[in-house]
């Protein structure tokens, strides 16, 4: 039997003890899908900010910074660079010139930056991230980001509520900040309308957008959109080694919101069971936020499925 | 019995994290996670890689971090089947897992406390005697369950120097006898001076009868000739699991008329030293490859930093072990 070629991975991220968001959301679908994934945590909590309590610790910008030339002395390499929360703009500033070594010595490789600024209108970190952010979109390097609509929004100046603005802003993304994939995670054009997923990408000059209608259901979880960032840079890397048609990355997070919808689907269903009722809040009791944790580990044999249930449309 | 059916097993693992590589905590982490098992990381250390590459950056949780995240974890009211724990540096950093354990197992009898005792290896101790003094405390505390020392731990916790079957037999008779509390007892790897192609690993199990004895049993396995970092870890790693895999799949009580082959520790260890040998080949040929591309002759030796553990995820859903137990008499 030929040996199955190692592909490695740099995951930026936090790390809680317990439960599953950043970095405990990544790691373990990317290895199930045989990649090796170095895990750089950025923090070093006992669980997420959902609970109310949290302790522990962070990694300052000069630990993250450390590290990195740990790894460079011993030539490790990489074939991609997962980025998520990263506390505090140093941090981040550390974390882009990491981003555009990393590119450098391997031109081939993929870096998906996750913008994480806050959702829903509310800022969760601190004003000085948002040019931070974009001063690493600036100066290159990044090959997808997924933001939800309100980073999005923050990123391009504007608020998005029309397809024309949608387009707009994704034309934006694309061209100002040269980065090549755009998925935006959820989405609502006005008050009522259905929740949206957006799939950008500029292939060969062409932007090819396309739209999927999702369920309102993740927003009771935590760490849902570092599980999708997880799941979309092994779908991206698998389809630009070999792209076939401009629809590479609509056919990507079609399978990955498929896998994505499951999982939901799973934790929703062991909630109501522990519970006795559906969640209804992303803050909460810890005995309530306990049970609200993604079942990543029940679900570990999808993480490989290829099927898209959903449909896209055409923006 | 398929992995859908089984229950989702809750551990708390206490060791070391390396950003790059397969040891401490990240070389049991993905092995237990894919058996099905929710893995509580709480990582002692942050280091770009583990030591064996001669050069490495990072920091250390200190003692009251470790605690502190501890609280935490209490606060937010976690619960365990199992805590298991590693390599722990320094005297104040153990001292604070050993709190931390002991409290644990306080609060609920049920969690089983999986100690590897790391002092060191191949003859070589690389902790401080202080180090060696609290292991030895710990291990009459009353709150470990299983312990896996190597064949070096196993003599500076006895005492007993092990150069053959019989020695070996006395250790571990020794061991229980100074550790009386110690339920189980797994000797990960044992080499003989007149057999070096073979290696032992050996356990014993308590018998809770009218009288108390231990049923002892070792297993012999061909060796590989290369050294694995990491691979003490992922043995300690999956030992927990199949400890309570065969104990929830064992039915009736444990008698001293059981047969060695029917005691779930040695089924366990068994599937363990299974895995484990069908992971280090695989690593060894991903480092016959690497030679044979650099065109590179494959030195009698070899040295490998990292265990190919993703690439043998498969390996880790074996069932029953292949090796045949046999009792020292």
């Amino acid at each position: 039997m030929p040996l199955e070629p190692a592909k490695s991975i740099l995951s930026i991220q936090s790390h809680v003890v317990h439960g599953y968001v950043g970095n405990k959301a990544a790691t373990f679908p990317l290895q199930c899908q045989g990649w090796d994934v170095d895990v750089l945590n950025t923090v070093n909590f006992s669980n997420h900010t959902g609970y109310g309590s949290v302790r522990g610790t962070k990694a300052s910008s000069d630990d993250i910074q450390a590290i990195y030339d740990g790894l460079k002395t011993i030539n490790c390499k990489y074939d991609a660079l997962l980025t998520g929360y990263i506390p505090g703009d140093q941090a981040l500033e550390a974390i882009g010139e990491i981003g555009r070594d990393l590119k450098q010595s391997n031109p081939d490789s993929i870096w998906l930056l996750d913008p994480v600024m806050g959702d829903e209108g509310q800022l969760y970190v601190s004003e000085t991230v948002i040019p931070a952010y974009k001063k690493i979109l600036i100066k290159g390097g990044v090959d997808v980001i997924t933001p939800n609509q309100f980073e999005a929004e923050l990123l391009v100046g504007y608020k998005i509520e029309s397809k024309d603005t949608l387009r707009k802003a994704l034309k934006e993304l694309h061209n100002k900040y040269d980065v090549k994939n755009v998925a935006i995670t959820s989405f609502k054009l006005e008050e009522g309308s259905n929740i949206l997923a957006v799939a950008s990408s500029k292939h060969k000059g062409i932007i090819t957008s396309s739209l999927f209608e999702i369920p309102l259901i993740e927003s009771y979880f935590t760490g849902v959109g570092d599980l999708f960032s997880s799941l979309l840079i092994d779908r991206i890397f698998r389809y630009t080694r070999d792209i076939k048609d401009q629809y590479y990355l609509e056919t990507a997070v079609n399978q990955v919101l498929t896998i994505m919808a499951q999982v939901l689907k799973t934790t929703t269903e062991a909630a109501e069971k522990a519970l006795g009722q559906a969640p209804k809040s992303k803050m909460g009791a810890a005995s309530i936020m306990k049970e609200c944790e993604l079942k990543l580990i029940e679900c570990r044999d999808i993480y490989e499925h290829t099927e898209q249930k959903f449909k896209a449309f055409a923006l | 019995m398929t992995k859908e059916s089984n229950r989702i097993h809750r551990l708390l693992s206490v060791q070391s994290h390396v950003v790059h590589g397969y040891v401490g905590n990240s070389a049991a982490t993905f092995p237990l996670q894919y058996r099905g098992w929710d893995v509580d990381a709480l990582n002692t250390v942050q280091f770009s890689n583990h030591p064996g590459y001669g050069t490495f950056k990072g920091t250390r949780s200190s003692a009251d971090d470790l605690k502190e995240i501890y609280q935490g974890l209490n606060e937010i009211g976690t619960s365990y089947d199992a805590v298991l724990t590693g390599y722990i540096p320094g005297d104040e950093g153990l001292k604070a897992v050993g709190e931390i354990c002991k409290d644990l197992v306080r609060n609920d009898h049920h969690v089983k406390w999986i100690l590897d005792p790391v002092l060191g290896d191949n003859g070589k101790i690389y902790v401080s005697e202080g180090n060696i003094e609290m292991y030895k405390q710990l291990l009459q505390s009353g709150y470990v369950s299983l312990v896996t020392p190597n064949q070096l731990e196993l003599e500076v916790l006895t005492g007993v120097q092990v150069k053959d079957l019989k020695s070996l037999e006395e250790a571990i008779t020794k061991f229980h006898e100074l550790y009386d509390t110690i339920e189980n007892l797994v000797v990960t790897s044992v080499q003989f001076d007149d057999d070096k192609t073979h290696l032992y690993s050996a356990g014993s199990t308590k018998i809770n009868e009218a009288t108390i004895t231990h049923k002892t049993f070792h297993f012999k396995v061909p060796t590989i000739n290369a050294s694995f970092s990491g691979s003490g870890d992922l043995f300690s790693g999956l030992l927990t699991s199949a400890f309570f895999k065969y104990y929830d799949r064992f039915e009736g009580s444990l008698t001293n008329s059981t047969p060695i082959e029917n005691l779930p520790l040695v089924q366990a260890l068994n599937e363990v030293l299974t895995i484990v040998e069908k992971v280090l080949l695989l690593t060894f040929e991903y480092q016959v490859e690497l030679y044979k591309q650099r065109g590179e002759p494959l030195p009698d030796f070899v040295k490998i930093n990292d265990l190919k553990l993703v690439q043998s995820r498969d390996f880790f859903l074996q069932d029953l072990g292949k090796f045949e137990p046999k009792s020292f008499n």
